[in-house]
């Protein structure tokens, strides 16, 4: 992901073959024997224990054990990917939810254990992991994860929400178009107390993030949870907006490669102003607002350049964009008064946060963006460097 | 298929063990080696089969470790020489094998092995490229680091505990590298970028399945 465009794009390409091709067998028949056994000559790990008449049986059952889970991780790795690419970058899914048959990833210690002795102790002190699809389950009946749950277990699961998101977007897509008129009525007739059917779906899933960000506790430091708190917002954001339409709006380049027409930007445009009206649509913005806040101002001086968190940059960045887009819209372009990042965002949380949720001085974003833009200065990753210029471009038609 | 090689193919000097790379001769293990042929697998090969070929790709090889500094190839020869006249390392021994070699990161001979592995597949490259300080074994040994600091914390896939230098197929031990450079020095960023544009048709040419965590070079 810290790479050029066209590796981007080239990924793109290769993620659903490499997923035909390498996972599909083993998500579907995870412990199929025949396929254990040809995985098992290209492992990674010491093959010769297999072999090894000396190895002790406790040796020969840790590194069996090590390559199942290993190989087990590495399914759920592309699943994130997966739904990553679909969520933030706007690719296509080549999975879905109900692909993934496997239990989850073991707990830390037993995943950490230096020997097979330790591997055994730890093996008895917890039960077996349960199936992704039944812990996805509990989160979306509000039942909090386990806290035996490892950091990229909860991972996983975030992006296990994400996936559901998109589908259900793709489901309401297709039900407008064959339904007709049905989803814009629904629209226009919704108000805050009464969710139609169309927005059901979006209520359960925005309070399983909820549920699902009580786990961002943990008492170790951890890498996996700190790449997630930016994450679990996008996850309530992409519930309401689609980021490509933001990317779109502010004349962005494609990230697909190809050229954005003239329709397209207006049914971005429109979509977003569609949201826009919506009431949830401050609740969208707020999370966007502590999403930037989050990653900037919380320690010392955020620059995109250090950061070793992929991820978090692209998510800042697409905050800004739509923070910006709200107020564009709300406000016009008409010049309000100059506030600095800090300013604006302490300005806005109050009036959305903790005052009525009316929000005046919403298009005073020059003064973040700037501040965002200067964050993703001398970045390697081709992408983040477009997103400095984009950020750019739209300070200076403020300007002009 | 090639018959298992003994230990007498080994140190025989017809085979030329000096210009062998050690690797060569202890990956993969003699014992499975003779498994393979066994079983049915419809004839896939691996690409990192140590009976591919080992002579043309170490000959062809040659020129590139001209740029090795003297005091180096120095004590990689020596290297050399003790495992051709030892016997090597047999399966049964892996045990202390593993922690000696793989658990201690002092000294530069497990990264020259290294090297000497990762450049195998990488042989058609522009000489530019392959003569990178990249792959100094010093920087080798960082980008492992970074890789197991940065990347590994966030998607722990794979199992830091027992993994082994030694029996990790040149392009996951490619793909770990690369990835750890990119968060290393811009030059070396750049090389690596080089090397994703290769490695992505080197995944795909190997069998399907042989090891999905190569799906993470990405």
């Amino acid at each position: 992901m810290f790479s050029s465009r066209k590796h981007h794009e080239m990924a793109h390409i290769f993620h659903g073959a490499i997923i035909t091709v390498y996972l599909i067998p083993f998500l579907s028949h995870p412990l199929a024997d025949a396929f254990l056994k040809l995985m098992r000559r290209g492992s990674s790990y010491s093959g010769e224990w297999e072999e090894s008449a000396d190895a002790s049986s406790l040796e020969r059952e840790w590194h069996l054990w090590i390559e199942q889970e290993s190989l087990r991780r590495a399914s759920f790795f592309a699943f994130v990917m997966d739904a990553q690419h679909v969520s933030i970058f706007g690719h296509s899914p080549a999975l879905s939810v109900s692909d993934i048959r496997l239990p989850l990833p073991c707990s830390e210690t037993l995943w950490a254990a230096k020997s097979a002795s330790r591997w055994k102790r730890e093996k008895g002190k917890h039960e077996e992991s349960p199936s992704f699809l039944s812990a996805l389950r509990g989160l979306l009946a509000r039942r909090p994860l386990p806290t035996i749950f490892s950091p990229f277990t909860r991972f996983i699961l975030l992006h296990g929400i994400f996936s559901v998101t998109k589908h259900m977007q793709e489901r309401d897509l297709t039900a407008s178009d064959v339904g007709g008129a049905k989803l814009s009525a629904d629209e226009s007739s919704q108000s805050p107390s009464t969710f139609s059917e169309v927005d059901a779906w979006r209520d359960i899933l925005d309070r399983a993030i909820e549920t699902w960000s009580l786990s961002l506790v943990s008492q170790e430091p951890s890498l996996c949870l700190e790449a997630a708190k930016p994450l679990h917002r996008m996850a309530h954001i992409t519930i309401h907006v689609n980021l490509i339409d933001f990317h779109t709006f502010a004349r962005a380049p494609s990230l697909i490669g190809n050229r954005t027409s003239p329709n397209e930007y207006a049914r971005a445009r429109k979509r977003i102003e569609q949201w826009r009206m919506k009431s949830i649509a401050k609740r969208t913005l707020s999370q966007c607002l502590l999403l930037i806040q989050e990653t900037m101002f919380t320690r010392k001086q955020y620059k995109a350049s250090e950061d070793n968190i992929a991820l978090r940059p692209w998510c800042l960045y697409h905050a800004t964009l739509i923070v910006w887009a709200y107020g564009a819209l709300t406000s016009g372009t008409a010049q309000g008064p100059f506030l600095s990042a800090e300013e604006y965002l302490i300005h806005m949380l109050n009036g959305l946060l903790v005052g009525d949720g009316q929000v005046t001085l919403a298009n005073s974003t020059s003064g973040l963006i700037e501040t965002v833009r200067n964050s993703l200065r001398d970045c390697r990753w081709e992408l983040l460097q477009e997103a400095h210029i984009t950020l750019g471009n739209l300070v200076d038609a403020r300007a002009s | 298929m090639i018959e298992e090689p003994n230990e007498l193919d080994l140190a025989a000097p017809t085979l030329n063990a000096s210009y062998i790379p050690n690797v060569d001769l202890s990956y993969p293990p003699s014992g499975s080696q003779l498994d393979f042929g066994n079983e049915n697998h419809g004839g896939i090969q691996m690409f990192f089969d140590s009976s591919m070929d080992t002579q043309g790709l170490s000959d062809e090889l040659d020129w590139l470790f001209g740029t090795i500094s003297p005091e180096q190839t120095g004590q990689f020869e020596s290297l050399r020489n003790i495992d051709a006249v030892l016997p090597s390392v047999s399966p049964h021994s892996t045990n202390s094998h593993l922690s000696l070699n793989d658990f201690m990161f002092t000294g530069d001979d497990i990264w020259l092995k290294v090297r000497d592995k990762i450049l195998l597949p990488l042989h058609d490259c522009l000489p530019s490229c392959l003569e990178n300080s990249f792959f100094d074994p010093t920087n080798l040994e960082r980008f492992y680091r970074i890789y197991f600091a940065n990347y590994n914390t966030h998607f722990p896939i794979l199992h830091e505990a027992s993994f082994s230098c030694n029996d990790a197929p040149p392009l996951l031990l490619l793909s770990i590298l690369t990835l750890g450079a990119t968060l290393s020095d811009p030059e070396h960023f750049q090389t690596s970028e080089i090397i994703h544009d290769r490695l992505r048709w080197l995944i795909f040419s190997v069998r399907p399945l042989s090891c999905p965590e190569l799906y993470y070079y990405k």
